[in-house]
Order: C-alpha cells, then sequence, then structure tokens
C-alpha cells in the first residue's frame, strides 16, 4: 500500500466520528496510539453500558463505532446488537481477542462485517478502514442523492405550481372536451375548475371570432401541426379577453396521441391599444387635415394621416427631413422653419416654444396646393404640424376681394359720373398721343395713376405703375415710345371701362358731361325771354326760346324704356310667355315733356297687348304660333310727325264682343268698330282684375292722344295680332 | 398700471404707441429715439416694460435689448415688428425677449403682449 493512498485515506477517516470502547486501559492506550493518527474526533467509553447510552445519547453522530468483544457490563457484541437496533446500517468495527471461527461466526451472525485482532496493527486497520471507507462513501453518495433528488422535487413542485397559476394552459381529449385546466385559466375565464373540466372548450368561445378561424386551427391540429393565433374569449361574466394560443397534439407517456394541450399568453391589453390605434388612426385619415409629428432633428414620426401623403404627393415619409419635404426648394421659409424648431427645442418652457413656432410660416403653396400650417409643441421635444388644405377658400377669398374692388370701383365712378367723363376723355386722348418730352410724359402717367387709384381703378392703375418702373429701369431714351405702345395701356384700360359699363350701363360710359340745372330756373329764364319777346320782336330771340324748351326736352326712347320691364312684369303676373320687348329708334331723337303724359298712358296699351293680346302657351301652340308672344313698339320721326307703332302677334282684337258690350252698355257705335276699343267704360272683359277691365285704360289713351291733336290707326289681324300705329304731329 | 419705455425710430409710431398705453391705464415714462437712448433712459426710469422696435438704425432692437439685459437681466421687453422680421424675433426671443408684436398695431395686440409679457401682474 503506497504512501499517497494511505494519506488520501487518512484524509477521509480524520473527519469520522468514533466511538472507541475499550475496557483494558493498557489495550486502550496502545490502540489510540495508532487510532490519532487516522481519527481526530474519538469518543471513549470503557465498557458496553456507558458506550451504548453514548451511541444513544448521540444518534447519527458515529460514523464508526470501535469496540472491543468482552467487557463488563455489556458485551461488544450485546451493544453492537443494541446499536444494530437503532440503526442497522452503524459501521461498527471489532477488535477481537480471539481467532477462533466460532466467534466468527457469531460476528457474522450479529451482523459485524468487519473486525481486527488484538492488539490493533497498523496495516490490518487500514485494511478494514478502507473497507469501513467505502462503504461510508457510498452511504454519503447515496444521501447526497436523495438531497439532490428531493431538492429537484421542490424545485419541480414550485414550477409545476408557478405554471398552474401563471400559465393558461389547458388540455383536452381527441373531441375537444376539457381534461385540464390550470388555476390561470380558470382566472381569466372566471370558470372553476369543475365548471371547466368535461365540458366542451368552446365553452369560452367568443361570438366575435368568425368560425373560418376555428375550422383553420382543428385543421391544423388534427394534422399533428402546431397551431399559433390570437383568439377573442368569452368570459364567464359576458366580457372579453385576448389570447396569443398555442396549440398542439398532446400524447400520453405511450406516445399515443390521445388529445391536445395548449398554452396562452393574455394580450387583451395590447389588442385594446390596437383597436384604439386603429380607431384614432381612423379619425386622423378621414379628418381631411394633415397631421405628423417630427421630433427636434426634424425626422418625421411613424404615425401620420393619409392627407398628408396626398398633400405632399409621397408614398412614405416615415423618418424624412420635414424641413425638405414641406417647403422643399423655397430656401428662406426653409432656413426660417429651421432655425424656429431648433430654438424651440433649446427651451424649455411651453411659452417659449409657443413664442418660436408662432414665427414660424404660416402658409407655403405645396403641388398647386394653397395650405395653411399649424405648430404645437409635444412632449419630449417633438412636434406636431396640422396641414390644412385652404386652396378653395384662398380663391373664394381673392374672388371676394375682387369683388369688393369692383364695388368699390363701381361707387368711386357712380358717385360722380362728369369726372369720370373727363377722365375717360382725358386719358384716352393722351393714350393716342402721348407727349414726346419725357418728364411731361412721366408727369401725366403719374397723375394719371394717382386719379385712376383714387376711383378705385386698380387694374390701369397697376398698368400705369408697371409702365412707370419699365421706363424707369430703361436706358435709352428712345426706346421709351416703343415701350409705351408696346404696354398697350389700351387694352386695360378697355377692361376696367367694360366692368363699368356692365355695372352702370352703356349710356354712363358714353354720355357727354353733363350739368344739373334747376328746372325752375329754367323756367324764369324761360319766361324772362318771353316778356321780352312781346316788346321786341326777333327772329333770333325766338330761336333762343326754343332752344330754351329744347333744354327740357327728353328722349322719346328713354320715355319708351320703361315698358320692357313693365311687360316682363305683367307678363310674369298673368303667366304670359312674351319675348323681352324691345325698344326700337332714334336714341338721340328729342321731344318736349308735353308728350309725356301720353307717353305715359300707354301702359295700358301695353297691359292690354299681355293680357287680351297674347294668348296662354297651349292655344298659341293650338294655333301653330310660337309658344313666346311678340310684343313690338317702335318710333320713327318724319317732316313732321312721329309715328309710333305698338303691337302684338296675339289673338287680335274681337270686334264682335266688342261691339256686342257697346249694345249693352248703350254706348255710341261709330263706324269704324274698332275704335270701340277706346271708347270710356267699355271693355273687351267681362270681369275686373287688378290690370284691366275697368275700361278707362284705352280712353285715357285717346284723351292724350287728342289733346296732342295725333292720330292712330288700328290694323287688327284677328288670330294673327294687331298693330296701334300713332301718329304725333312733331317739328 | 405698468411703466413703460417706448423705444422706436419713428415719431409717430411712438406717439401712437404712447396714446393707446396711456388709454390703457398704463404710464409712458419716457420715449427714446434710438438704442443708446433706450439704454440711457432705462438705467434712469427702470420701466417695468419697454416696447422695442425691432430696426432702428445704430443698435437695432435685438442689440439694445442684449445691453438692457446686461443692465437688468429681469428687464421685459416686447418686440415690435413687422412681416419678414421673423429671424430678428426669434434672435431677440433667444436674447431674452418677453414676446413681440406684429405690425400694423392694435389695441387688442397690445394688451394681450402685455398681457402673456406679465402675467403675474394679473393674478394667473
Amino acid at each position: 500500500m503506497d504512501i499517497d493512498k494511505i494519506k488520501q485515506l487518512v484524509e477521509k477517516t480524520k473527519k469520522l466520528k468514533v466511538l472507541y470502547v475499550e475496557d483494558n486501559e493498557e489495550t486502550r492506550q496502545q490502540a489510540l496510539k495508532i487510532l490519532k493518527n487516522f481519527f481526530d474526533y474519538i469518543d471513549i467509553s470503557f465498557d458496553g453500558t456507558d458506550g451504548f447510552q453514548k451511541y444513544k445519547d448521540n444518534t447519527n453522530y458515529y460514523d464508526l463505532v470501535i469496540s472491543d468483544i468482552n467487557m463488563p457490563k455489556m458485551s461488544g457484541l450485546d451493544m453492537s446488537r443494541a446499536i444494530y437496533d437503532i440503526e442497522k446500517d452503524q459501521q461498527i468495527l471489532i477488535v477481537s481477542a480471539y481467532n477462533d471461527s466460532e466467534q466468527l461466526q457469531e460476528l457474522m451472525d450479529a451482523g459485524i462485517t468487519n473486525y481486527i485482532h488484538k492488539p490493533v496493527k497498523m496495516h490490518s486497520l487500514i485494511t478494514e478502514l478502507q473497507k469501513i471507507i467505502q462503504v461510508i462513501d457510498l452511504k454519503n453518495q447515496k444521501k447526497q442523492e436523495l438531497n439532490d433528488i428531493q431538492k429537484l422535487n421542490h424545485e419541480l413542485d414550485a414550477l409545476v405550481d408557478s405554471f398552474d397559476t401563471y400559465v393558461i394552459a389547458s388540455r383536452t381529449d381527441l373531441k375537444g372536451v376539457i381534461t385540464y385546466a390550470s388555476k390561470a385559466y380558470q382566472t381569466i375565464s372566471g370558470y372553476k375548475e369543475t365548471e371547466l373540466i368535461g365540458k366542451p372548450h368552446n365553452i369560452v368561445r367568443h361570438p366575435d371570432m368568425p368560425s373560418y378561424a376555428f375550422k383553420e386551427m382543428w385543421k391544423t391540429i388534427k394534422n399533428g401541426d402546431l397551431w399559433v393565433g390570437e383568439v377573442k374569449n368569452l368570459r364567464k361574466d359576458g366580457s372579453h379577453y385576448w389570447v396569443k394560443a398555442s396549440i398542439a397534439p398532446y400524447f400520453d407517456k405511450n406516445a399515443q396521441h390521445i388529445g391536445y394541450s395548449a398554452i396562452r399568453i393574455d394580450i387583451t391589453a395590447q389588442k385594446e391599444v390596437e383597436e384604439l390605434h386603429s380607431e384614432v388612426n381612423n379619425l386622423l385619415n378621414n379628418a381631411g387635415q394633415g397631421f405628423l409629428s417630427f421630433n427636434e432633428n426634424r425626422k418625421i414620426g411613424k404615425s401620420f394621416s393619409k392627407e398628408c401623403l396626398s398633400i405632399f404627393e409621397l408614398e412614405d415619409m416615415y423618418d424624412q427631413d420635414i424641413s425638405t419635404v414641406l417647403f422643399g426648394n423655397d430656401r428662406e421659409k426653409k432656413e426660417l422653419f429651421i432655425d424656429g424648431i431648433q430654438k424651440a427645442s433649446a427651451v424649455d418652457e411651453d411659452m417659449l416654444k409657443d413664442l418660436f413656432l408662432s414665427l414660424l410660416p404660416k402658409e407655403h403653396r405645396i403641388n398647386s396646393r394653397d395650405i395653411k400650417i399649424e405648430y404645437k409643441a409635444l412632449q419630449n421635444n417633438f412636434f406636431m404640424l396640422i396641414l390644412t388644405d385652404i386652396t378653395k377658400t384662398k380663391l373664394l377669398e381673392s374672388k371676394i376681394k375682387e369683388q369688393n374692388q369692383i364695388q368699390k370701383m363701381i361707387v368711386a365712378v357712380a358717385s360722380n359720373q362728369n369726372d369720370f367723363i373727363e377722365l375717360k376723355f382725358g386719358f384716352e386722348s393722351f393714350i393716342s398721343n402721348p407727349s414726346k418730352d419725357l418728364i411731361v410724359l412721366l408727369r401725366e402717367l403719374h397723375t394719371f395713376k394717382g386719379i385712376f387709384a383714387q376711383k378705385e381703378m386698380v387694374h390701369i392703375a397697376y398698368s400705369i405703375h408697371e409702365l412707370e418702373s419699365k421706363i424707369n429701369n430703361c436706358l435709352n431714351e428712345s426706346n421709351i415710345i416703343e415701350i409705351f405702345n408696346k404696354h398697350n395701356l389700351k387694352d386695360i384700360f378697355q377692361m376696367d371701362l367694360e366692368i363699368i359699363a356692365s355695372n352702370l350701363g352703356d349710356e354712363f360710359i358714353n354720355a357727354s358731361c353733363k350739368l344739373n340745372i334747376d328746372i325752375n330756373y329754367i323756367d324764369t329764364l324761360e319766361s324772362k325771354i318771353k316778356e321780352l319777346e312781346s316788346d321786341d320782336k326777333n327772329d333770333k330771340l325766338v330761336d333762343i326760346l326754343n332752344d330754351f324748351e329744347k333744354i327740357k326736352y327728353e328722349s322719346v326712347y328713354s320715355m319708351l324704356n320703361i315698358y320692357p320691364s313693365a311687360v316682363k312684369q305683367i307678363a310674369q303676373k298673368l303667366k304670359k310667355e312674351v319675348y323681352p320687348l324691345e325698344i326700337r329708334g332714334d336714341k338721340k331723337l328729342l321731344i318736349s315733356p308735353k308728350f309725356k303724359p301720353f307717353m305715359k298712358s300707354l301702359i295700358h296699351l301695353f297691359n292690354n297687348c299681355v293680357e287680351h293680346g297674347i294668348e296662354d302657351v297651349e292655344t298659341r301652340l293650338e294655333n301653330e304660333k310660337d309658344e313666346i308672344g311678340t310684343i313690338i313698339c317702335s318710333f320713327s320721326k318724319y317732316a313732321h310727325s312721329i309715328e309710333l307703332i305698338i303691337g302684338d302677334n296675339g289673338s287680335g282684337i274681337d270686334v264682335e264682343k266688342l261691339t256686342q258690350n257697346a249694345l249693352k252698355k248703350d254706348v255710341a257705335i261709330q263706324d269704324d268698330k274698332l275704335m270701340l276699343v277706346f271708347a270710356d267704360s267699355l271693355s273687351v272683359k267681362d270681369k275686373l282684375s287688378i290690370t284691366s277691365g275697368r275700361g278707362v285704360g284705352m280712353s285715357a289713351i285717346k284723351y292724350e292722344l287728342d289733346r296732342l291733336n295725333g292720330n292712330i290707326e288700328i290694323k287688327n289681324d284677328i288670330g294673327y295680332g294687331v298693330e296701334f300705329i300713332f301718329t304725333l304731329p312733331y317739328e | 398700471m405698468f411703466n413703460i419705455l417706448v423705444v422706436d425710430d419713428a415719431k409717430m409710431i411712438r406717439r401712437m404707441l404712447t396714446m393707446e398705453l396711456e388709454k390703457m391705464g398704463h404710464y409712458v415714462v419716457a420715449e427714446a429715439e434710438t438704442g443708446r437712448e433706450a439704454i440711457h433712459l432705462y438705467e434712469k426710469h427702470s420701466p417695468d416694460i419697454v416696447t422695442m422696435d425691432i430696426t432702428m438704425p445704430g443698435l437695432n432692437g435685438v442689440e439694445t435689448l442684449k445691453e438692457i439685459k446686461k443692465i437688468d437681466k429681469t428687464a421685459t421687453i416686447i418686440m415690435i415688428t413687422s412681416h419678414g422680421e421673423e429671424k430678428l424675433v426669434m434672435e431677440a426671443i433667444v436674447a431674452g425677449a418677453k414676446g413681440y408684436i406684429l405690425k400694423p398695431l392694435s389695441k387688442n395686440k397690445l394688451i394681450d403682449a402685455i398681457l402673456r409679457a406679465c402675467p403675474e401682474a394679473y393674478g394667473l
């Protein structure tokens, strides 16, 4: 036996707790000398009883008991037996004095397997100790293994418990009936274990889940594959929860497919966030405005509304630089924006941030659309943009502005017609013959510009302004006339004139300068001259008197021009269709105011034309006439008279009826029965209406005509219309 | 309510501002035509608020503001600016201006700007 092995042995034996029982002192001492080489812990007893007592008092303490056989009170053998009763695996080494086989047999019967002879000798002790150590080692090993297994079992139990508590797990048989449901499953589903075991798994199926989802699942797992999916489940109380489930076939310990097992994760919270997210997205995307956010480095975030993509005409915007996307090539706005965002990011106070943001560009034209831009500071140095398309609004605004300007111009021009006429003539002659003196030319241009600006005629004023700039930038004097002519002020002026004409009438523009004179003044002058004439007959004075008369003259046209709108009104009231009345005749023909009463009385005639003359649409169509009737009114001057024709293409005058009425009312009948039209209190109409029937209207015309010494000729074409031809004496 | 120093190189603007501010109940302690004058008058009167035109010949509004802030870092200065001067306004704010008013001036804009510059005085 080599030294190393012995050393190894001693290493092990030193730790052992030994009980040494020996009654003989000499033997004891001698043995101890050797034993001390092997053991550090040696308890000593002098006899069996004491030894046994010690052993009893310290159960599981002694690794090894070394004992003599022959001892008083209790023999080693008895002690050993007693010890074995307590601990059958106790290691006992007997030191025997005898060598005979009978005793050895006794020892073996008692269960003792280790013995040495007295006196204790090193080598035999070593041999026995080796055996003993082996057994002890094995025992310890086994104990350790048992400990380990127990520890593992504890851990496993804890794990299983944890699993059961926290993992939403279940198992079903092949038909889907629940065979196991973890505590977590019970908790989340709201059912107790007893309410789950034995029930079909779809006890938690939510009606919102489409059936094809489950069909797919079954198909997969029946095929032996793993199925993973998101499932909405129904809790016992009716509420819902979402899980991500992994379902797989389940095998027993004989690898038989006996059902399915599933584990799940609760994803209800994520789902809620998803739903909220998509709801919000939906709102944003349909708001018709662009929303986006970007960080202090101007990188656009992931969330933005669809409108943004349409505004910028991009497929995606994430992570792009907002300053480039928004302002592209507009360097000034881009720089201002970058500066502003930088400064807003550098401060903490919201008020200061808002102050910087308020200085950023509020509007920009992007891809032919006018976009309004609003800025908001968010948390963590993020910023939000709200983009609104205001193209239509701007268009409307500019239209309104334009309208307002036109109105201003009309008011300014209309409030002083003479001024305007003067201006028009003056400018027109200026354009056609501009001064060759440059200084004068510029001065006149400038003056006209000012006057036009006063009159709110902005187009022409601005055009003159542009011309002034062109001239001022021109270096060569000789080119100036060329520039002047090329600039074509005439067309622009014409534009403004047309607007004025369409609002105030052509006559307004084409009038000549007028003076407002009080008629009384004219009358006074007239009577003064008349007085003169009676004293001193003078042709010239007669002439002047005639001229004075003529001052008061008015145009025939304007006297008659009140009737087109009157006819329109009457036709509307009576629901007759009539073409707009056109007054035809020389607009420059003027007549004395004495014709006015006659002219005014003609309303009755026009009235009759619409009411009695023009038939209703149906009648006209039946008679194959144009469904819209025509009323004519024209006048012409002859050497000594004015002829006025008023007619219609209606039904003509019913002379018969007229005659009958006359007979009824006992009115004298002339030869020309048509003239009965003018008879007092006679009317073709049987009933009264607001517009006619009293029989007074037409007679009023006759009365006025007679006062003027005029003539009337009636051309009546029954079924086709009538024409009234008035002849008024006139010089 | 407040003692105000009005700074603008245009007499008409100064007059208009003074009139409006006094109508509102404030007291205009002085008017300055240039930046230099403004600094001097600030030292003399220590007004509660300064209205400062941004573009002035000589020391401009921003430079004047910086100088005044050196004298009194709590000075409340409101910039008066026209469209197109945004960069200068930003500089002014960085240098400590408490706000700005965009021309054309109006009573409401003045009220608003003063309110934002001194909310504490109104119990906010």
